[in-house]
């Protein structure tokens, strides 16, 4: 067997793995039964940890043979006429760096979640949305082409918005989720005419084909000059939904609500710098697109400065840590947009396990501030030194409540977006409703007396709202 | 032209038509769905082995039956098994099975079994027909389950809004019809209403182009193109989500669309085909706006059907045949997955009886199964990775982008709120607090067979998709062929 063929056979193994046992998980929880919380755990753990090992495995075969890139195919998925849709995975510089990082994160979040959600009714949704997350975000890293990576990047977003719901009883959790989702399924319609635009160019979906001549960070995008500033201006919207930019950033804290083992790993590790992979992965197009470069580092910029004047008045410290990873993810889309993309990828895997870290450690600060006290043999006082002391007061103050409002951006989001659109459909469907209650009824025979029993319900509501 | 050694499918067609007679007579609800379920799924399996068949290795493009019928002028063949309606009959049929197993008790009327078996019949005759004047009586016996019982017409004129505009979409595609009949009569074509004489008598322009647009208003209200879409809301409140999901599954408005506004007006539809596409569109693009504020599930299913099955049509003006393939995937995909959704709808209305956001919520801890049936489902219809509707989508808008890159984007921002729209309905239904004096169960037997059997034809479809893309394809490259015949497409 040769090198390049045990690689290959690693590579598909790395995201076969997980995919077994997600089908293992989900199947036995389709037949009714509940296995125990230890060996759902056991299962998580063990998978992550075995894909893990393979991507060591995979690293250190690819160092010894001096091979810069590994691409798998797995076979034709479809094909009409001259449009092909091949499943094809691809390890190199960029995405093993994702690849060990999800293994390893997720593993570990899953280890955490064994005893943090011990006896939680929600024990098994979690582990099943966990290990689709892991896929998903596999199945995102290790894509050969853009169809596929968008595959994973739409089952990342369902999952992120599933578990910023998970503490379903409450409505709160639910409205957050869902607000979370409407920003990702805006966004991800750049990513998607993206994928389009540039199999229209390069003629195939395929990053190797797509952005030929070098192995990444080199690479030349099949993308005339003129269309590649749209391009690359829709891979920027695509980036700005999952990763929280300005203005798209409100989603994040509200994700908060989420179960913190769940915040860790999307908010703290992987999804957040999804979008900074996919600029990564099309920096060909980047390239070749400097206006949507410079859009990009001012996009990241102001994100920054925005997270961090509003983060300075955050009292949730998970909140706090949300905001301190939209600035991080913000540098590094500047330092993406600047070409600095070396930077971009060391500062992206020392923030993923950094914020991971300090997520997972959120839900214990109070006991370790307790500790502290203790330790220092009485209370420890706030020295009150910060740098806004350097303002006039007045200042301070209006920024003050400007930081609590989060800028001003969701308001203006809502009054100028989504609540027009929201108040036309209302419209509309008040509308739609009286046109259609100008005819009777449907008849009551017995095949639909449970509807015509429930049927009024909405035409009442409407109508004393009249 | 090559035709079948038995008449296969008048006799599948008189089967079926009979089975439902005899289930019309049989009073136990239960038993009579026992036999309705049987017969579908015999007419499933019938169909996928015709599929199989014709587009098996070595496949022909038409099959006709042996026997020659008039109805007007010479005699014709009156069925056959082409490229377009082969994959049809097996997915309709399954339709019928997963509705007949899949639907609450409390929903079961005395009629349900026979009706839905009825309308089977009808469908598969509609599908196959080579007659216009059996299109016309299938596409009517289709709606007869529609009507309503004579005891119960009130006091007001107006019937239901359903009825109403689909008698009226019949009466204008018997209209166009009879006016096609008649100017092919004169002109002296043999058998004035056969689609194997007219596409000739077409092409030698005899048939007014004037008619055209007769026909398609009918389609458009069959297909609840904007701005007569106002009727698949009201029907989805009126008659429920499983009534509304056998009627538009077949998408017999745009299957008229294709095996007879293309041949026999071959020169204006080609130019007509865009704007129909960009009508079309306005209803994807209004079903989706609306949706959002829909207030209970049924309307919020309304409007879903609205908009995703109009993408079917958006899907067949691309100039393009991956486009064209991806309008008539989806066309199988869309109706699977909300036949689905429609039966998880119904199976929360049987448990809680209430439907309006408001008063539903919380579901998901009671009925775990009924709640991942309901997402993946509704998710599927909108194209989630890993079931055929990704599949169907993204052919579409690969297709579309390249024909028109405006309606591309317009379509993928649709479907994005169409999204969401789902995971709202979604989370309204199974999350948030359980309204107090809420105890449901999860799925029976009976109806976890159903939803489990869509889905898994649609996630094993989504992992192994050729199969159903290559029938579409070799159908879509026939339609292009006859949308475009000049060498350079």
């Amino acid at each position: 067997m040769s090198p390049t063929s045990i690689l290959s056979m690693l590579a598909s193994a790395i995201l076969l793995v997980p995919i077994l046992a997600l089908l293992a998980l989900a199947g036995v929880l389709l037949m009714g039964r509940r296995p125990s919380e230890r060996t759902v755990a056991a299962l998580t753990g063990i998978s992550l940890t075995l894909a893990l090992g393979l991507a060591v495995a995979s690293l250190v075969g690819m160092a010894i043979h001096g091979v810069d890139q590994v691409v798998v195919h797995l076979g034709r998925w479809f094909r009409v006429g001259d449009y092909e849709f091949d499943l094809t995975l691809l390890l190199d510089r960029l995405s093993l760096p994702f690849v060990l990082l999800t293994c390893a994160l997720t593993g570990l979040v899953g280890r955490f979640s064994a005893s943090y959600l011990h006896r939680d009714e929600g024990f098994y949704r979690f582990y099943l949305l966990l290990l689709l997350f892991a896929v998903a975000m596999l199945l995102l890293v290790m894509a050969g082409g853009i169809d596929l990576l968008f595959a994973g990047w739409e089952l990342v977003g369902i999952t992120s918005a599933l578990l910023i719901a998970f503490f379903n009883r409450r409505r709160a959790p639910v409205l957050r989720g869902l607000r979370a989702f409407a920003i990702y399924r805006l966004c991800d319609v750049g990513l998607l005419v993206a994928a389009v635009l540039i199999h229209h160019y390069a003629h195939s979906s395929e990053f190797e084909v797509a952005f030929e001549h070098g192995h990444w960070p080199g690479g030349l995008a099949h993308v005339p000059a003129e269309a590649a500033t749209s391009v690359a201006l829709l891979l920027v919207l695509a980036s700005m939904g999952k990763s929280a930019q300005v203005p798209f950033s409100g989603w994040l804290p509200r994700a908060m609500e989420g179960p913190t083992p769940s915040s860790a790993i999307f908010y703290g590790g992987l999804s957040i710098h999804a979008g900074a992979y996919l600029l990564l992965r099309t920096s060909p197009v980047l390239d070749r697109a400097p206006i949507a470069a410079a859009v990009l580092v001012a996009v990241g910029l102001v994100t920054a400065v925005h997270a961090t004047f509003v983060g300075r008045v955050q009292v949730d410290a998970k909140n706090q840590l949300a905001y301190a990873a939209m600035a991080q993810v913000g540098l590094v889309l500047a330092e993406i947009g600047l070409g600095l993309r070396m930077l971009a990828l060391v500062h992206i895997t020392g923030h993923a396990v950094l914020r991971t870290l300090q997520f997972l450690r959120a839900p214990s600060l109070l006991h370790e501030q307790h500790q502290i006290h203790a330790a220092a043999g009485g209370h420890v006082s706030p020295t009150g030194l910060f740098y806004e002391r350097l303002l006039p007061v007045r200042l301070r103050r209006w920024l003050y409540a400007g930081a609590l409002g989060h800028g001003g951006l969701d308001e203006g989001l809502e009054r100028f977006a989504a609540g027009p659109l929201i108040r036309v459909a209302r419209l509309l469907e008040r509308l739609e409703q009286g046109w259609g209650a100008r005819f009777v009824p449907s008849p009551r025979d017995d095949r639909d007396q449970s509807s015509v029993a429930t049927a009024p319900l909405s035409i009442r509501s409407q109508e004393a709202k009249r | 032209m090559n035709v079948l050694p038995v008449p296969l499918i008048t006799l599948a067609i008189a089967i079926l038509a009979g089975t439902a007679l005899v289930l019309g007579r049989v009073h136990h609800p239960d038993r009579a769905r026992r036999g309705a379920v049987v017969v579908s799924a015999l007419a499933t399996v019938g169909g996928l082995v015709a599929a199989a068949w014709l587009y098996g290795p070595g496949a022909s493009v038409r099959w006709v039956e042996p026997y020659q019928l008039s109805l007007w002028g010479e005699a014709r063949p009156l069925f056959a098994l082409d490229v377009l309606d082969a994959a049809l009959l097996p997915f309709t049929s399954f339709v019928a099975l997963a509705v007949l197993l899949g639907s609450p008790r409390r929903q079961l009327g005395p009629r349900h079994a026979a009706t839905t078996i009825a309308q089977l019949a009808a469908t598969w005759a509609a599908l196959t027909t080579l007659d216009l004047s059996v299109m016309a009586i299938a596409w009517t016996l289709g709606l007869l389950p529609l009507m309503p019982a004579k005891r119960s017409m009130s006091s007001r004129l107006l019937p239901p809004i359903h009825v109403a505009y689909l008698l009226g979409s019949t009466v204008m595609l018997v209209v166009a019809f009879a006016l096609v009949g008649v100017a092919a009569h004169e002109a002296g074509v043999a058998a004035p209403l056969s689609l194997l004489d007219l596409p000739d008598a077409a092409s030698r322009g005899v048939i007014p182009a004037a008619i055209l647009p007769v026909l398609l208003v009918a389609i458009a209200i069959r297909k609840g193109i904007f701005p007569f879409h106002s009727w698949i809301p009201a029907m989805s409140e009126q008659r429920g989500p499983l009534a509304l999901a056998l009627l538009n599954a077949p998408q017999i408005g745009a299957f008229v669309l294709v095996r007879v506004a293309v041949p026999v007006f071959p020169a204006t539809i080609a130019d007509v085909l865009p704007l129909l596409g960009r009508v079309a569109l306005l209803a994807v693009l209004y079903g989706a706006l609306v949706g959002l504020a829909a207030r209970d599930l049924r309307r919020a299913y309304g409007w879903l059907v609205v908009s995703q099955s109009a993408l079917v049509l958006v899907g067949l003006e691309c100039t393009s045949v991956d486009g064209i393939t991806g309008g008539l995937t989806l066309w199988i995909s869309v109706g699977l997955a909300l036949t689905g959704l429609g039966l998880a709808i119904a199976g929360v209305e049987a448990r809680v009886g209430r439907r309006a956001f408001e008063s539903l919520g919380g579901l998901a801890t009671r009925a775990p199964w009924l709640s991942a049936s309901f997402v993946i489902l509704g998710l599927a219809a909108v194209g989630l990775p890993g079931t055929l509707g990704f599949i169907a989508e993204d052919l579409l808008v690969h297709g579309v982008l390249e024909s028109y890159p405006g309606i591309g984007v317009a379509i993928v921002l649709a479907t994005a709120a169409n999204g969401y729209n789902v995971l709202r309905a979604f989370m309204r239904t199974f999350y948030g607090p359980l309204p107090t004096g809420v105890t449901v169960g999860d799925v029976l037997g009976r109806e976890r067979i159903a939803l489990t059997a869509l889905l898994v034809v649609l996630i094993g479809l989504g992992l192994a998709p050729q199969v159903v893309v290559s029938t579409r394809a070799t159908a879509a490259s026939d339609l292009a062929a006859k949308l475009a015949p000049s060498p350079h497409h």
